[in-house]
């Protein structure tokens, strides 16, 4: 979309860089916090592995916020012609790769998981503390760990105390 | 039934002395009877719980023992009480405006994009006609266009979407909390007020990100593509709220809040107090003595006045 002026365009920083840098620093935390937990989970083939989709496209997210800040910020100089163009597809290629990273958790790895995860030795368990959700599915590596309302500290402890 | 015996008074049929006598009982045990359609009769009882702590916690017992109670409770409330009802239905609601604007543009066939003119800025839609649906009859639109709005795209679509995705999670948030507070009989006023209180800030937040992304996209001219801002908005608000939600899961803030509150409430004692009025001395003031006054130390001030009576 054309502005008007590079001054309208200046204008716009004040709340949106912010507004990148807010959703950037929390899709860091949600990164290190669970993402990266469950990859560890996975890789330790630990008792109890959290699987939520939705991480994938939060994984990505930084990218879209990182081209984001960086685009409008050119757009604000201004930068030639030909240097914005670059910067606008790639956002524009970042943002639709988004949607589709979006999609695909929700149509692709959930269902993927049911097959993969079984391949693994884990058993389905939507009865631990935190369910019943849409967003993450949990899976124990023995079914005899599956108790309502139990946390998933208390099946790495069970784990812990039967070897 | 007895006979009359009293013998100043003439013989009476037996029929005639059973209606007198229904007649007579009727007449000292008079009933008032009162109709009442079920709001009035909820008012009332709400009425007279106001004072009568044991009245309500005996309704709101029966409440949550009734069958609609249970169902909320046992079924649907571990579902609707959990934190991703806010964000699933916000999803909802992007999902269904995404498809009508994406069935409305045909996207495989229909390029759009927005064009600033100085007569104002307009949205033009290319390719072929037959790709368009039938919503769109034309090519070029300005960007207040009520259609355009109601799709989505332009700056007043972006807020209009954003205002009606906000006040959809807030009339969700609102409706789920305020049901599990009727129907749930373990929760309290606290539970109520922290709980929508701390989802509707999530909610507003996620939507303030969003819409502010969205609309920096349009302000700045970061995309001729008319539909990114709309999926950066989109976006932005799913992972947001899904992160605010992890966010609030794993530092506990709405329990936090709702245990604030109670610690609030909770520290005054319960009692009756009396309010010394020998101690409040009439005193003119001008304005800024008396903000100065009340400034300084509330509590003091309170606790000179108040003295507890059954302690």
């Amino acid at each position: 979309m054309q502005a008007t002026n590079t001054t309208q365009i200046r204008r716009s920083l004040i709340w949106s860089i912010p507004s990148f840098l807010l959703i950037l620093s929390l899709s860091i935390w949600s990164i290190k916090y669970s993402f990266l937990n469950t990859i560890i989970d996975l890789k330790n083939s630990s008792a109890s592995v959290r699987i939520t989709p939705l991480h994938l496209a939060i994984v990505y997210f930084p990218v879209i916020a990182a081209t984001g800040i960086i685009a409008m910020i050119q757009k604000s100089i201004p930068c030639k012609e030909r240097t914005l163009k670059i910067a606008e597809r790639i956002f524009a290629l970042s943002v639709f790769t988004g949607t589709g990273v979006v999609l695909l958790c929700f149509f692709v790895i959930a269902p993927l998981q049911y097959y993969a995860m079984p391949k693994l030795g884990y058993t389905r368990c939507n009865i631990l503390e935190d369910h019943p959700t849409i967003y993450f599915t949990d899976w124990v590596k023995n079914p005899d760990w599956c108790v309502r309302g139990k946390s998933r500290e208390w099946v790495n402890e069970q784990a812990r105390l039967g070897k | 039934m007895a006979t009359s015996t009293d013998l100043t008074r003439p013989y009476i049929s037996y029929e005639k002395a059973f209606n007198r006598q229904i007649t007579r009982a009727m007449d000292s045990q008079q009933v008032d009877v009162v109709v009442l359609t079920p709001q009035e009769f909820i008012g009332v009882l709400q009425d007279r719980s106001r004072n009568d702590p044991r009245l309500e916690a005996s309704l709101r017992a029966i409440l949550a023992q009734s069958a609609l109670g249970r169902y909320w409770t046992q079924t649907a409330s571990p579902n609707a009480g959990k934190p991703w009802t806010i964000p699933a239905s916000m999803l909802a609601n992007d999902a269904y405006l995404f498809t009508r604007t994406l069935i409305a543009l045909r996207l495989a066939g229909a390029r759009t994009y927005v064009k600033a003119t100085p007569k104002g800025t307009y949205i033009i839609i290319t390719g072929r006609a037959g790709f368009r649906g039938n919503l769109l009859q034309g090519t070029r639109f300005l960007t207040t266009n009520p259609r355009m709005v109601q799709m989505g795209l332009g700056m007043r679509g972006l807020q209009g979407m954003a205002r009606g995705g906000f006040i959809l999670s807030l009339v969700v948030g609102i409706g789920v909390e305020t049901l599990d507070f009727i129907f749930n009989d373990e929760k309290t006023m606290h539970d109520l007020v922290g709980g929508i209180g701390v989802e509707a800030v999530k909610a507003g937040l996620a939507t303030m990100v969003g819409a502010s992304i969205g609309m920096a996209v349009i302000a700045s001219g970061l995309t001729t593509i008319a539909i990114i801002p709309l999926f950066a908005m989109a976006v932005s608000v799913l992972i947001t709220s899904a992160i605010l939600n992890e966010a609030d899961k794993s530092w506990q803030i709405k329990n936090n809040v709702i245990d604030a509150l109670k610690t609030i409430t909770d520290s005054t004692a319960p009692g009756i107090y009396r309010v010394r009025t020998d101690n409040i001395t009439p005193k003119e003031l001008n304005n800024s003595e008396e903000l100065t006054r009340n400034n300084d130390f509330p509590s003091r001030q309170s606790s000179n006045r108040l003295s507890p009576i059954n302690k």
